[in-house]
């Protein structure tokens, strides 16, 4: 809901990274990695644990040197700046506070390295306190702290120092599902207030969507996908990208225009015009669930073979024909036992299909 | 109720030996069979302080030993500690069993062949050549402590620093070393410890020039003296305990501890 | 917005991707240069000394003087004496350490110091201290007799400068024991209360979840210290010099005996029976770390987050 435009839509990128690659014992950590972030942005890097998003967090924070490649913000070359010289700040997992300072001391740590005195220092601390709802904590120790707390400190800590990029690492991983939203709320009205630019490091799918307005993919070091979340979601460029973001539903068919032909005979009417072997996709929660019959195109009739509620979804599992089930995620309120005899209608503008290729074809961009 | 009563019989055990020091040390005349003795003075605590019985020149020297052996050894113990404790690099294992070698091997070889060096280079019964020989035993117990230390130190609290603007050298003062505190003070309470009951290093390369508080009470237990002995005994345990109790809320961190079990 | 994508690739890395860690090597500098120019710049000088490479008389290259210490009549029993203080002394103490650390496991604080009192003591003042308890005039003596006990200083048994060692075997347990449970204090409150728990809830007696759970976990706890100790005691001159037996002597005692020997040839001597017990010493870390090494191969190292 706080989501914004980006401030500035200059032509030139505010943090831009050009083939930067790193190698580590035996792997290679990143490849070839392009990448450019608007001013005023909040884009997410998300990826598996382990595809090279946490080596590219520490080279644009300098605490890794890339092997190859260029790091720019706001037009300055960084590969050869200290950490402690880029004006980028890092937001930890579990906050990182040092536990030797008090919380007062931890928000003002950055304006002491920087020569603030010591007057200053504290009057910045508690109003920036204040600003992340955390009135009257500058005298405790970051150990009386909870873990939301610690992460609200952790953000004050780093938004003191008017930073030009504010790299967050998982920020909401380790806190509990109620309090995760309270963050998020706090981060991206805190985003909204300073204008701050921010890249968001997370293996957490759900995380990038709700608090980014651009998800990079990757995997194994590449960068796979850069887009908005809803494409993400709906046009993943390859079956990797749709399963990550939690695709279930894959057919093998043959297109022939508009009109693709699932194993069994089926046809299916969609908005993409191709010819030759595909993959096709629909996510599970875009399927429509019917008792009865509907003269209407791509409503197919299927058997349902399991129902699973979840609380908020009702899980179906339809059989269409012999060997092709579908997973259709519908309103709970809709109940149907096994055995029962519906009709799933795909609706054609969520079908999406990839070809029948390992190399993924050209994505169409926003 | 059982394992309460044998914890009060070991400390008591512990502390025996230090009865008839302390009855000693005020004891004139104490033959046997007297329990007790019939007499007390003050006298040998009196001798303590007369120059004859050179324990304030011991006293002074150990002290100075002891301290500087410390700092040089932390100096060295910090960095090689961090190197173990912190950095992956081939043949790590091995330089950990090398730094090892002077607190297992018997150091009576190494003591001949150094004198040798020393004596051709005028340090032999000099304190700087003592403090030379006693950084062989401290330095591998302060790496130990110190490699445990920053083992279990989240390397990424100087990352997080460095991206808040502070330079290396902030780093290291104002995060770095108050985050492994503990470390260093049990560090440095071993290397004290050590220097300071060290005997026959001192022995070897002191040539009886460098006369440290070991040295006098070693030459007293030869003689005859009781009285005296007991004082110089308890006047050498006061600076060690003072120590010990100044560290024991660092001797709480389990993880200094857990270097020396896992050498 | 042109968005550029790359097919991924799986690549080994090229031989640029190990980088040299030279700042490792550079921070074990100071540490590795001082011990090694120290001690085994020592042992080299000694080892050039014992064969007359170096030294007072001349330059003669003979192994004269490792004859001379072989045979010398006293060595195989200082040998045997000093492995026997040693062994006894090391597996008394952990033994009863093991024990202490786990009494005092759940014991207050206090109780934990006051088990720690002998720590900061020097072995000579423990020396001092034994002599006055334990000799045939010590405090023990007199209080046995004042109890009616013994009729006389004779009745005491030798405990100090006596053939077994006994002055010399307890006075190690005393310093001893508070060093080694100190670190398996910091050990045992380092595991996991809950693998004790979980194997209680599968079944395990006291005594199984002891010997099945806990002593495991103590391994190299146990091991590193009782490594340190054994060293120490094996290498220890003042302690049985000044309690021991007058014969046969440690091998140490032996050393100091043969190396302030008023016949200067005897050096030569002393420094090839220093080098001899250099080499027990070493050998002792050798199968120290062939012991941990075979205990490593199916245990993970306990470490914190």
């Amino acid at each position: 809901m706080y989501k914004t435009v980006p401030h500035s839509q200059s032509l030139m990128p505010h943090l831009h990274l050009q083939d930067l690659t790193k190698y580590f014992p035996g792997v290679t950590a990143v490849q070839s990695l392009w990448l450019e972030v608007q001013a005023g942005e909040i884009l997410a890097l998300l990826g598996p644990s382990g595809c090279g998003k946490s080596t590219t967090l520490q080279m644009i924070a300098g605490v890794v040197q890339p092997d190859s490649g260029t790091i720019t913000l706001d037009g300055q070359i960084l590969n050869r700046v200290p950490p402690e010289r880029r004006d980028i700040a890092l937001v930890l997992q579990r906050g990182l506070l040092f536990p030797h300072l008090t919380v007062g001391e931890n928000v003002a740590f950055g304006l002491k390295m920087r020569g603030v005195g010591q007057a200053e220092r504290e009057e910045k601390a508690i109003a920036m306190l204040l600003q992340v709802q955390l009135e009257g904590f500058a005298q405790r120790k970051p150990s009386e702290l909870s873990g939301g707390q610690a992460q609200r400190v952790a953000l004050a800590r780093s938004l003191i120092i008017h930073p030009k990029l504010l790299l967050l690492d998982e920020p909401l991983s380790a806190l509990d599902a109620n309090l995760r939203e309270e963050m998020q709320d706090l981060i991206l009205r805190l985003q909204a207030q300073t204008g701050v630019t921010m890249l968001i490091v997370t293996h957490d799918q759900a995380e990038a969507v709700v608090m980014s307005q651009r998800i990079a993919l990757m995997f194994d070091g590449c960068l796979r996908q850069v887009d908005t979340p809803e494409q993400i979601y709906q046009q993943p460029c390859d079956e990797t990208v749709a399963r990550f973001m939690g695709g279930v539903n894959f057919f093998a068919a043959e297109a022939h225009g508009r009109q693709w032909t699932l194993s069994n005979d089926l046809t299916l009417l969609s908005e993409y015009d191709h010819h030759g072997s595909i993959q096709v996709t629909i996510r599970p929660e875009q399927i429509q669930v019917f008792i009865e019959g509907r003269s209407q195109a791509n409503t197919l009739p299927a058997t349902v073979i399991a129902n699973r509620f979840t609380g908020t979804q009702r899980r179906l599992t339809l059989a269409i024909a012999p060997e092709l089930t579908l997973q259709a995620w519908v309103t709970p309120t809709q109940d149907f036992q096994i055995g029962q005899s519906v009709w799933a209608y795909l609706p054609p503008t969520a079908l999406w299909y990839f070809p029948h290729s390992t190399v993924p074809h050209p994505v169409q961009v926003s | 109720m059982l394992r309460k009563g044998l914890i009060v019989l070991v400390i008591v055990v512990l502390f025996l030996p230090f009865l008839p020091l302390v009855i000693w040390s005020f004891a004139q005349g104490w033959f046997f069979p007297q329990l007790i003795p019939d007499q007390w003075t003050l006298q040998h605590w009196s001798q303590l302080v007369s120059p004859a019985s050179r324990v304030i020149e011991g006293l002074l020297q150990s002290l100075a030993i002891a301290l500087i052996t410390t700092i040089l050894s932390l100096l060295v113990g910090l960095p090689a500690g961090r190197a173990i404790g912190v950095m992956e690099f081939p043949g790590k294992e091995a330089l950990k069993l090398f730094l090892l070698t002077p607190i297992i091997v018997s150091p009576l070889a190494t003591l001949m062949g150094i004198q040798f060096v020393l004596i051709r280079l005028g340090l032999n019964g000099t304190l700087l050549g003592v403090i030379l020989v006693h950084l062989m035993p401290t330095i591998p117990y302060m790496t130990l402590v110190l490699t445990s230390v920053f083992a279990n130190y989240d390397i990424r609290y100087e990352t997080q620093a460095r991206s808040l603007g502070a330079s290396p050298v902030q780093v290291l003062s104002q995060v770095t070393l108050p985050l492994i505190a503990p470390g260093i003070v049990v560090g440095a309470l071993f290397a004290f410890l050590i220097s300071w009951n060290e005997f026959l290093l001192t022995f070897f390369v002191g040539a009886g020039r460098v006369f440290t508080l070991p040295m006098v009470l070693f030459t007293l237990l030869q003689g005859g003296n009781n009285g005296l002995v007991a004082a110089v005994a308890i006047t050498s345990v006061v600076p060690g305990l003072l120590f010990l109790l100044l560290a024991s809320k660092a001797l709480g961190n389990d993880t200094a501890l857990g270097g020396l079990g896992n050498v | 917005m042109p968005l550029k994508l790359q097919p991924p690739r799986h690549q080994t890395s090229p031989n640029l991707a190990q980088p040299f860690p030279w700042q490792a090597y550079l921070l074990m500098l100071p540490a590795v240069g001082i011990v090694g120019l120290l001690f085994g710049g020592g042992l080299v000088l000694a080892l050039l000394q014992s064969v007359g490479a170096i030294g007072l008389l001349g330059s003669q290259i003979s192994l004269t003087a490792y004859q001379a210490a072989l045979t010398n009549p006293e060595f195989l029993r200082s040998l045997t004496l000093s492995l026997y203080i040693a062994v006894v002394a090391t597996g008394l103490s952990t033994v009863l350490s093991v024990g202490l650390a786990l009494l005092l496991r759940t014991a207050g604080r206090w109780a934990s110091f006051a088990c720690q009192i002998t720590l900061p003591i020097p072995h000579l003042v423990g020396i001092a201290g034994v002599l006055l308890l334990l000799s045939p005039s010590g405090f023990i003596s007199r209080s046995l007799y004042a109890l009616g006990l013994i009729q006389s200083d004779q009745d005491f048994p030798l405990l100090v400068n006596d053939a077994g060692n006994i002055g010399v075997l307890l006075h190690f347990l005393w310093k001893e024991i508070p060093f080694i449970t100190l670190i398996l204090l910091a050990v045992l409150r380092s595991i996991n209360p809950a693998y004790e728990m979980q194997a209680q809830i599968l079944g395990a007696t006291p005594w199984q979840r002891f010997w099945n759970v806990t002593l495991p976990m103590m391994r190299t706890g146990i091991l590193s210290s009782s490594l340190i100790v054994f060293g120490y005691i094996f290498a220890s001159f003042e302690v049985p010099f000044l309690l021991g037996s007058t014969r046969p002597r440690t091998l140490p005692v032996l050393v100091y005996r043969a190396f302030t020997d008023s016949d200067i040839a005897r050096r030569a001597e002393a420094i090839a029976l220093g080098i001899i017990l250099s080499i027990l010493s070493l050998l002792i870390i050798v199968a120290y770390s062939w012991l941990v090494s075979r205990g490593r191969q199916n245990r993970q190292p306990i470490k914190g987050a």
